[in-house]
């Protein structure tokens, strides 16, 4: 589960100084006689504030500037729109600038991006914070996400996130110390029939070789040996890790790849059950004595 | 004519009140439109001041030394009409108390 | 909402200003509509023909209960520290439209305050997201620095990044917040809403003569507001207007004050300060006596001081900060003659030697206003952030010969059914004034500027008291630069007077409120009200005459000043007709008979081409020297006694040289 914040800043705002926020006292958790509370959004990356915060790597000196290949990249996406509405391409283009950043939107990138589409720089910043899938802070080179709705909950995703917490040390929203992975979950991307799965943003190779893959019908193994072929720079198999087609039927139950059917074909036999009325105010009709067997 | 020169000799300063529509003061409005240029351009330093205000009766104010001023109502009067008051103005300064304001060169 | 606000039925709303655009996100003017599923947003649906709109029905009542629970879920129990309590919509309309019981037992959210500045104090913890700080700064104040970052409950309305909210505008954010999210910061913790006492007057500051409502409490201003004056200034004013009453209560001057013989000051009563000035005044021809008017004088002063100068001889008069002899003879050369609120009819907007923006930041929000509407907005002037794109034609007269050869301006602005020109002091202040406005008169002829029905020459002036003094004929006689130098000089609270117009070794008399440049020179002082102590008339730019109100009492000693003037009349033995305030407006009526019409505009006669020949015969053949149009104002924040005083704008001057500032894209 996501960590508690293991310490409470308390700040005071110091008048003479405008602007800084210094914190001037460090209260840890075991010294709150009070819960503390955790932050309740998404805790994909290391994004907690909707403020920007400097940084020596992120801050007014920075410099972030496209390249002249992602330039035409650039150009390209805001043909795609009318003239007079360049601000229509704000989320590719913070895209493009994300994936040339290493993963991150500096707050140089995304003042660039504000020139290049002649658009009020709080507007970008509007957009930024509003979509987790901009990183505002710096992040690890790939970023692992794993997800965590309900399908891929039930088939063991906490498994998955227990097995890469242990095996990489960190907790959602946090970066290894060798800055190679940083550990996210996700909202449902899909792929519930292949449930639970990860995917991985590739920020390693810029734009050209930006990937953005799944990996899917992940025991725990699996997802601890995907993480060490990443880490060796190698290409894990992307897509369902046990099978190449829907069938034969197959699920990881208890952490395990159990293939084939249990045995007999045991759901979703005999005629559907169409709704038994138009009002649900009225309680249903009696039930009929022959029932399915569950 | 030789009074409208004396204009700034003898007055130091002329003010004419007038309404910007009603009928009472179309012959102030005329006499504005016709005389200021050439008034002024007899007199280039002398402040003629022209307020309108709606409502309000038509007069010629011409202020002496000393502060002494005098208020004359043209209100109904013709552009030819309202010359010959303001001649009569300049000629009332001419006998008028000078003081240090009317020293020097205009 | 409109249509009911019409027929006079109250539907509460948060998020609607009926100056900004609609956003629609509060949801407490959700009202019923017959035929309609579900309630609607009053404020963003159009009223159509037979709409039946119900806003008492239990659904409607529900409705805004459940809004109104919404909106107190997150919102902090701040109502004993919040400084809008006793004005606070949230409060209001919490007690008439919510329910009487919360169910919420959850954890609140709480939110960073922001620092915007000196100005503006942010708890952003009461806010409730509704967006109008956003909306004003965007589309009125026309700084790009406020936004929404985050979404759902974590939201956070601020500037994203340490910056600070550089509009003149920025405090009318105060006004619009429903809640105590931002709020004052110079007035904080210092009253309660119902502890004050509400004049309505009119501000000083610049020549805009925004109406203000000074709140007070005894015998201190805590705090000035807008007042709604559709004509003028709408519901906005400037951070100057609104934040330079602190100024009021530092380096005052409340006891007359004369030099003695080793240079320092002694106090002294009224009839020994007046008995001085007789002395002084002994053996001082008529003509060597000079008196300047200042920045903040009141017509009443003015005219006292003027029939008081005639009277001894001297015609030497002047308006202080160089505009000493603009031409006065004819109104509409010197107002704005389209009107504060008639610009707006404009189609096409010629700046010369202006910066709208330091001179009145209201008057410029309508240009905004303007050309955010598509009207294109041209300037001779200074290459500045005006807060809206303009064309650039260049700064200098240079650039005004090049317009009048033919360009695409002139073109334009021929074009154009009502084009506008405002000229700014930059133009007035010049040595070579009467040569530059030669070629505006110029250019207004060719662009047929003044046509039938519209009159579209502007003058924008820089001082409250301008005009006024222009009205009366506050102005050097004809004979006045021909005096010899004065011996005595009458500075009616003067404080940017130039060092060339008082000689060395003349006998200065400082009748103001504040102890600045002209107390320090003079040698004696008399201490009169400033403009929140004293019904007094000042004309705006436009020509409409507005009082202000007595608010607060005067401190010490202090008088009125056409009071102090009739006194030293008095003992100067050349008694003034009047000695009440009342006789003294009538006087000022016998002068210019539109000062007794208060807060209505006299549309001003134009002479045709009869000014412009007659002004060219005075102007003579003076060639234009090619020295840029500069603003008369340097410093936005300290322009006359009481913002110099002010501590207050002594910190915004502070804030935005230390702190990064936006960089405006349009």
């Amino acid at each position: 589960m996501a960590s508690a914040m293991a310490s409470v800043q308390l700040r005071v705002r110091d008048e003479s100084k405008t602007g800084q926020n210094e914190p001037l006292l460090t209260i840890s958790a075991q010294q709150c006689q009070w819960p503390v509370p955790q932050r309740s959004f998404a805790t994909n990356s290391h994004d907690v504030f909707n403020v920007h915060h400097h940084t020596p790597d992120n801050n007014w000196e920075t410099q972030f500037d496209f390249t002249d290949k992602n330039y035409e990249l650039v150009s390209e996406i805001i043909s795609r729109y009318p003239a007079n509405y360049k601000a229509s391409a704000v989320i590719p283009v913070l895209d493009v600038a994300q994936q040339q950043n290493k993963g991150f939107l500096s707050l140089a990138a995304l003042n660039r991006v504000a020139k290049v589409l002649d658009m009020p720089e709080i507007r970008v910043y509007e957009v930024a914070t509003f979509y987790t899938m901009f990183n505002r802070s710096k992040m690890g080179k790939y970023h692992v996400m794993v997800c965590g709705t309900t399908p891929c909950r039930l088939q063991g995703a906490e498994g998955i996130y227990e097995a890469l917490h242990d095996h990489l040390g960190v907790g959602y929203g946090e970066t290894t110390k060798d800055g190679l992975f940083t550990l996210g979950e996700m909202e449902c991307m899909g792929s519930c029939v292949n449930a639970p799965m990860i995917t991985v943003a590739d920020y390693t190779k810029g734009v050209e070789g930006f990937s953005y893959n799944y990996y899917e019908d992940l025991t725990p193994e699996d997802a601890v040996s995907i993480v060490e072929q990443l880490r060796a720079g190698k290409s894990p198999k992307v897509g369902s890790q046990h099978r190449g087609k829907a069938e034969p039927v197959g699920a990881v139950q208890s952490g395990k790849w159990v293939s084939g059917p249990s045995g007999t074909v045991d759901t979703l036999v005999g005629k559907p059950r169409g709704p038994y009325c138009r009002n649900l105010d009225e309680p249903p009709p009696a039930e009929p004595k022959k029932e399915a067997k569950a | 004519m030789a009074w409208r020169s004396a204009l700034s000799k003898n007055l130091q300063e002329l003010r004419v009140h007038l309404c910007q529509s009603s009928k009472g003061s179309q012959g102030a409005r005329d006499f504005v439109l016709g005389s200021y240029q050439e008034l002024k351009k007899a007199n280039p330093k002398f402040p003629i001041l022209v307020r309108e205000c709606s409502g309000v009766k038509a007069r010629l104010i011409a202020r002496y030394d000393y502060g002494v001023e005098q208020n004359v109502p043209v209100e109904g009067l013709d552009k030819a009409a309202i010359t010959k008051e303001l001649e009569k103005l300049v000629k009332k300064g001419e006998s008028m108390p000078r003081s240090t304001e009317s020293e020097g060169s205009l | 909402m409109a249509a009911c606000d019409a027929a006079g039925i109250d539907i509460p709303r948060f998020c609607y200003h009926q100056r900004l655009s609609i956003a629609g996100n509060c949801r407490m003017c959700l009202v019923e509509v017959e035929k309609s599923p579900k309630p609607v947003a009053s404020c963003a649906m159009p009223a159509g023909p037979g709409m039946k709109i119900k806003t008492d029905t239990p659904l409607v009542k529900k409705a805004r209960e459940g809004v109104m629970e919404f909106l107190l879920i997150n919102h902090p129990l701040d109502c004993p520290i919040c400084d809008q309590g006793g004005e606070c919509d949230l409060q209001d309309q919490a007690m008439h439209f919510g329910s009487d019981r919360g169910r919420f037992t959850e954890m609140k959210r709480a939110v960073d305050d922001k620092n915007l500045g000196p100005l503006v104090k942010t708890v952003m913890t009461r806010c409730i997201h509704c967006t109008r700080c956003v909306r004003f700064a965007t589309e009125i104040a026309g700084v790009q620095d406020m936004g929404i970052t985050g979404r759902g409950r974590d939201s956070e309305v601020g500037t994203y990044v340490d910056k600070l909210l550089t509009s003149e505008l920025s405090g009318n954010v105060i006004d619009l917040c429903p809640v105590g999210a931002l709020t004052s910061k110079p007035f904080a913790f210092t009253a309660r809403n119902w502890e004050l006492k509400n004049t309505e007057s009119v501000d000083v500051s610049d020549a805009l003569g925004a109406n203000i409502r000074i709140d007070s409490r005894g015998a201190e201003v805590m705090r000035i507001v807008p007042r709604l004056n559709e004509d003028v200034n709408e519901e906005w004013i400037s951070d100057k207007a609104r934040f330079q009453y602190d100024g009021l209560k530092r380096q005052r001057l409340s006891v007359p004050l004369v030099k003695g013989k080793d240079g320092g000051f002694r106090n002294a009563h009224w009839s020994e300060a007046l008995l001085a000035i007789q002395q002084a005044l002994k053996g001082v021809k008529g003509n060597e006596i000079k008196a300047i008017a200042g920045k903040l004088s009141d017509a009443e002063a003015m005219i006292a001081l003027k029939d008081l100068m005639n009277r001894l001889g001297s015609g030497n008069l002047q308006h202080e900060a160089g505009f000493s002899d603009l031409d006065a003879d004819v109104r509409s050369n010197y107002l704005m003659n389209t009107g504060i609120s008639g610009i707006e009819k404009a189609d096409a907007v010629l700046l010369i030697g202006s910066n709208p923006r330091l001179e009145s930041p209201v008057f410029n929000a309508r240009i905004r206003k303007m050309w955010l509407e598509g009207v294109p907005v041209y300037l001779i002037g200074s290459q500045v952030d005006l807060t809206y794109a303009y064309t650039y034609l260049g700064n200098s007269p240079e650039a005004l010969t090049k317009v009048l050869k033919n360009s695409d301006a002139l073109k334009r602005l021929k074009e154009a059914k009502r084009p506008a020109v405002i000229v700014g002091p930059g133009v007035l202040k010049r040595s070579d004034r009467d040569a530059v406005l030669q070629q505006v008169h110029g250019l207004v002829e060719k662009a047929e500027v003044v046509k039938e029905g519209w009159n579209g020459y502007n003058v924008l002036h820089d001082a409250a008291s301008r005009v006024a003094a222009l009205d009366i004929g506050f102005l050097p006689s004809a004979r006045a630069s021909a005096a010899p130098p004065a011996k005595f000089v009458y500075l009616l609270g003067s404080d940017d007077w130039q060092e060339s117009d008082i000689p060395e070794g003349a006998f200065v008399v400082y009748q103001g409120h504040h102890g600045d440049r002209g107390a320090s020179r003079a040698d004696v002082i008399l201490p009169a009200a400033a403009y929140t102590e004293k019904s007094a008339t000042f004309v705006n730019t436009e020509g409409r005459a507005q009082r202000t109100k007595e608010a607060v009492p005067k401190p010490g000693d202090s008088r009125e000043d056409w009071q102090i003037l009739v006194a030293l009349a008095e003992v100067l033995k050349q008694p003034l007709p009047y000695k009440t305030l009342n006789a003294v407006r009538e006087r000022l009526a016998e002068v210019a008979p539109h000062l007794q019409h208060v807060d209505e505009r006299e549309a001003p006669i134009w002479l045709n081409g009869e000014y412009f020949k007659a002004f060219a015969s005075k102007a003579g053949k003076a060639a234009a020297s090619n020295k840029e149009f500069r603003s008369s104002i340097d410093n936005f924040y300290m322009t006359d006694v009481i913002s110099r005083s002010s501590q207050v704008m002594a910190k915004c001057v502070q804030a935005k040289g230390s702190m990064r500032q936006g960089s405006y894209a349009s």
